[in-house]
């Protein structure tokens, strides 16, 4: 096992596209980083560069301390779970797991008890003698698993793993794969596209957008202190609430007439007046009259949509909406005006300009 | 279909269509009937549907046209023809892996658009500069020679290079992670992969092959290299009047063309045209 | 869905030169050296061709063509045939693939196709072989059944008014399966759905084809066309089995030619000719390939 080290890894195309930006990162020995991020962020080519299966126009990974610029992915000691899975259609599945070992000439005993407790973590015992072909989505994922796993390389790169998968299938790939983690200890850097996904496995989280890291910490962070609005919006389901405002001395303006009472707590060092984009996260829109010195207010519901557990309100507040997770025992029906308070502490700030938070 | 076609409809499409597949197919019953019957009998009566009686007769005197013995045009045919098909099969697949492994370098291309040039030149003027070419390496008259002409052709090119471009990249991807060596993939990996259109190309070529006629002609030195299509041409024109003996050797040139392409027809058919098909 | 903008780091080319080594060889040493020599052939003297030093003579082999009737006459003849070979054999390719995938043809599909694709792949002497038979005024099966049937005779390829029909007949045999299986498979691949719409809405067969299957099937009609030109242009077995040429020079095509050129030892003049039909091949290649890739692009 050991940690990667990204320093200022760029990659263009052509001498012209850039990828990926200057991305910084470092994933301590055994932890299990996500990369995560829209279509097209980058983070796919990323984990590519680490494996080394795409040059790095600029800057340097290092695996273990070493640097791997210039080493081929063969020579890297690492081991890839493809979105596709990639299993050799004429192989068995043993024969799968064992290509790389015998590529390597280990010895022929010791394949074997790899390939055994590789197959028992997996639960893939009986499937050992079949082709890829004979099996279903989710054995072949797992034998793509395996075959990682024999390898006993020092980082174990995952592409989107679970994309291929129906919706049941992944929640439950998905908690093997962090029970897997945590049996292993094994240094992981897992690229999907789904933040649920992300928070539920990873010990640090690296989000990136059009190439460039927008934030790299842990999901607890991530999601109460994001550094700027990609990152509010992308973490988060329900996402959240984004209003862009003006603040007076006395109140905030939502625009379109609406508006409400600047808290008290909101003084120095905020400015007397400006533009900007608050952030509320749904289940801190409480419905009902407000504590003291909330932002408070009150909108018509524009749409109902009850999920059982809870059920999600949009109100209208001036031009814009606001998602509310409300309780299902709540019953109120569309055109209803209710009154609504978030507190304070639960408001976060950005710049209109930037995107960055206050 | 919300309806079904109405009878007469139906009636017409199965006519025409028997009556395509009617004309299609007469000339191979033609042939075949006409090698058993001895020419004066097909002077007199053409159409006659049965041969009077199965003679077997005119093999023997098929066994020395120009000089040489049947039975070495037929393993010219069968020599030539497999030694071509398991060298182009060879060269090419390991070709058209170079090609689109590597589609970017400069050079490989200049060799996929070379081939792309000579697969376009007229076929048979080929065989003019090839004929000066073969003189100069000293390769006139030789099997060698032949077979070496004979072992590139644009289908088997193009089946492997299609098949090549739509495998999977992922797989090969695992095997570099694995830890392989090109020449490992290549073996282990993508060869093992590709046996069904190696199958397909092989099939395609040896139909392909055991037709062709000018190549050979212009290259022999004599009629020891000759194979069995060669052969019948200069029956047509040797021997004007002894059409039984011409049946029975066009029977014979097709009889194996047929069998090898009923075995396969599928895979022939969606082979040959997969390039036309997707464009 | 996976993202394919990556391009691979690419691996270094030091191994697939052992792959491509023996493609490569074959390819330069019998195909470009061959087209090489051919247009350098043609622009020396014939006799000296094939000494180690051709004398050079410039452009004078093609000045011969030109003022050569018989080349002109060539030509025309070629191009003229070719074009009625293309049409007949793309639009009945096209009827038959229609009629074998309608509805009207329940069962037996399989069949027709196999009878239609086996002159496709029989060596073409020994079809061309037969037809000459065939077509043989005194004897042959065709004439003997006209006869019977009470129809007036058909002149096959022993008269110039019917050669050209017998010999395109002959290639349509030969050539119609390979393009009907081409259609059937581009039929198959067409939108079932809009098909169904059309149903719905009330369309005839004959409309059906026409908004329907047609504006789908176009490019694979244009780019076929153009494959069946460059084929056609190239015919040559077909005469050297049953006409030679003949009668009267009436199917003395292009290519056939320069073989009696090359045969003649004329050398100079018969790599001209494969040169100048080399180049209009070309030319055509390069229009297929620019509607193949405006094709690709809707």
């Amino acid at each position: 096992m050991a940690a990667v080290d990204l320093r200022a890894v760029s990659k263009t195309y052509d001498g012209r596209q850039l990828a990926v930006r200057e991305v910084s990162l470092s994933v301590p020995d055994g932890e299990l980083a996500v990369f995560v991020g829209p279509s097209g962020c980058g983070k796919s080519t990323l984990l590519r560069m680490v494996a080394g299966l795409e040059s790095i126009s600029q800057g340097e990974i290092a695996i273990g301390g070493v640097r791997v610029n210039d080493l081929p992915a063969r020579e890297r000691d690492i081991a890839m779970v493809f979105q596709d899975y990639a299993l050799y259609p004429h192989k068995s599945v043993r024969e799968n797991m064992a290509f790389g070992l015998r590529l390597r000439r280990t010895p022929e005993a010791e394949i074997r008890r790899r390939v055994g407790e590789a197959a028992e973590l997996l639960q893939i015992g009986p499937l050992l003698d079949r082709k890829p072909a004979a099996l279903s989505g989710g054995q072949r994922q797992r034998v793509a698993i395996g075959r990682a796993i024999v390898r006993q390389p020092k980082v174990f790169l995952f592409d989107e793993p679970l994309s291929n998968l129906d919706a049941q299938l992944r929640t439950d790939m998905r908690a093997e794969i962090k029970r897997l983690h945590q049996r292993l200890g094994a240094t992981i850097i897992y690229v999907t596209h789904d933040q649920v996904e992300a928070m539920t496995l990873a010990s640090r989280i690296a989000v990136l957008n059009a190439g460039q890291l927008q934030q790299y910490d842990t999901p607890a962070r991530l999601y109460r202190q994001p550094h700027n609005l990609f990152v509010a919006g992308f973490m988060g389901s329900p996402p959240m609430n984004r209003l862009t405002a003006n603040l007076t001395p006395q109140s905030i303006e939502w625009g379109g007439g609406a508006s409400c009472q600047r808290p008290t707590g909101w003084a120095a060092p905020w400015p007397e007046q400006i533009p900007l984009v608050l952030g509320v996260r749904p289940e801190h829109v409480m419905v009902g009259p407000a504590a003291n010195d909330a932002l408070a207010g009150q909108a018509p519901v524009v749409l109902v949509e009850p999920l059982g557990a809870e059920t999600l309100l949009t109100l209208q507040v001036g031009q814009q909406t606001l998602v509310c997770r409300a309780s299902s025992e709540l019953s109120v029906a569309m055109g209803d005006t209710l009154t609504f308070s978030v507190h304070p502490r639960h408001v976060h700030a950005f710049n209109p300009d930037t995107g960055a938070s206050w | 279909m919300l309806k079904a076609a109405p009878l007469v409809l139906r009636v017409l499409a199965y006519g025409t269509a028997i009556l395509v597949s009617f004309g299609c197919l007469y000339p191979f019953f033609w042939m075949l009937v006409s090698a058993f019957r001895t020419s004066k009998a097909i002077l007199a009566s053409p159409l006659r549907p049965w041969p009077e009686s199965l003679s077997l007769s005119v093999l023997s005197e098929l066994a020395e046209i120009g000089g040489t013995p049947l039975w070495v045009y037929a393993g010219n045919s069968v020599l030539i023809t497999t030694a071509s098909t398991v060298l182009g099969i060879l060269v090419t697949a390991l070709g058209a892996y170079a090609l689109v492994r590597r589609p970017d370098f400069w050079l490989f291309r200049a060799f996929r658009l070379g081939f792309l040039a000579t697969i376009m030149y007229p076929y048979m003027l080929l065989v003019i500069p090839v004929y000066i070419v073969m003189y100069k390496v000293g390769l006139l008259g030789t099997y060698t020679g032949i077979v070496l002409f004979l072992a590139v052709g644009p289908i088997q090119f193009f089946l492997f290079e299609q098949f090549f471009q739509t495998m999977p990249k992922s797989v090969l991807e695992a095997a570099v992670v694995d830890g392989a060596n090109e020449w490992q993939i290549l073996f282990q990996v993508v060869l093992p992969m590709a046996m069904p259109v190696v199958a397909t190309a092989a099939i395609i070529t040896f139909l392909l092959n055991w037709s062709q006629w000018l190549p050979i002609l212009v290259v022999s030195k004599s009629p020891a290299t000759y194979t069995l299509p060669v052969a019948l041409l200069n029956l047509n024109g040797e021997l004007g009047v002894n059409f039984q003996g011409i049946m029975a050797m066009s029977v014979l040139t097709t009889l194996p063309v047929i069998l090898f392409f009923l075995l396969a027809q599928r895979r022939v058919m969606s082979g040959m045209t997969a390039g036309a098909v997707k464009g | 869905m996976v993202q394919n903008s990556h391009r691979p780091a690419a691996p270094p080319v030091g191994v697939f030169w052992w792959f491509v080594a023996p493609f490569a060889l074959l390819t330069l040493v019998f195909g470009v050296w061959p087209i090489v020599l051919a247009v350098q052939t043609s622009f020396t003297a014939s006799a000296t061709a094939l000494q180690p030093q051709a004398k050079w003579v410039g452009w004078a082999n093609y000045a011969v063509l030109w003022s050569d009737p018989i080349f002109m006459n060539s030509m025309l003849r070629t191009l003229t045939y070719t074009s009625l070979a293309v049409f007949s054999t793309i639009v009945t390719a096209l009827l038959y693939a229609l009629l074998l995938q309608s509805v009207w043809i329940a069962r037996g599909r399989l069949f027709f196709k196999v009878a239609v694709f086996l002159p496709v792949v029989t060596p073409d002497i020994a079809g061309y072989v037969v037809w000459r038979w065939l077509y043989d005024q005194s004897f042959g099966a065709i004439n003997t059944a006209l006869e019977a049937l009470g129809l007036p005779l058909f002149g096959g390829i022993a008269s110039t008014s019917t050669v050209l029909g017998a010999v395109l007949v002959a290639e349509l045999w030969h050539h119609v399966g390979f393009y009907v299986v081409i259609f059937w498979a581009n039929l198959a691949l067409c939108d079932k759905g809009q098909s169904e719409a059309a149903q719905i809405d009330g369309a005839n067969p004959w409309q059906h084809f026409w908004h329907v299957l047609l504006p789908q099937l176009r490019p694979a009609l244009l780019v076929n066309s153009v494959y069946a030109l460059i084929q056609y242009l190239k015919t040559f077995t077909v005469v050297a089995v049953m006409t030679k040429g003949g009668p009267n020079e009436s199917t003395n095509f292009v290519s056939y030619y320069a073989y009696q050129l090359f045969d003649q030892g004329r050398y100079g003049e018969a790599t001209a000719m494969a040169t100048v039909l080399f180049t209009l091949i070309l030319l055509l290649a390069g229009l297929a390939m620019r509607l193949q890739g405006g094709r690709r692009s809707q």
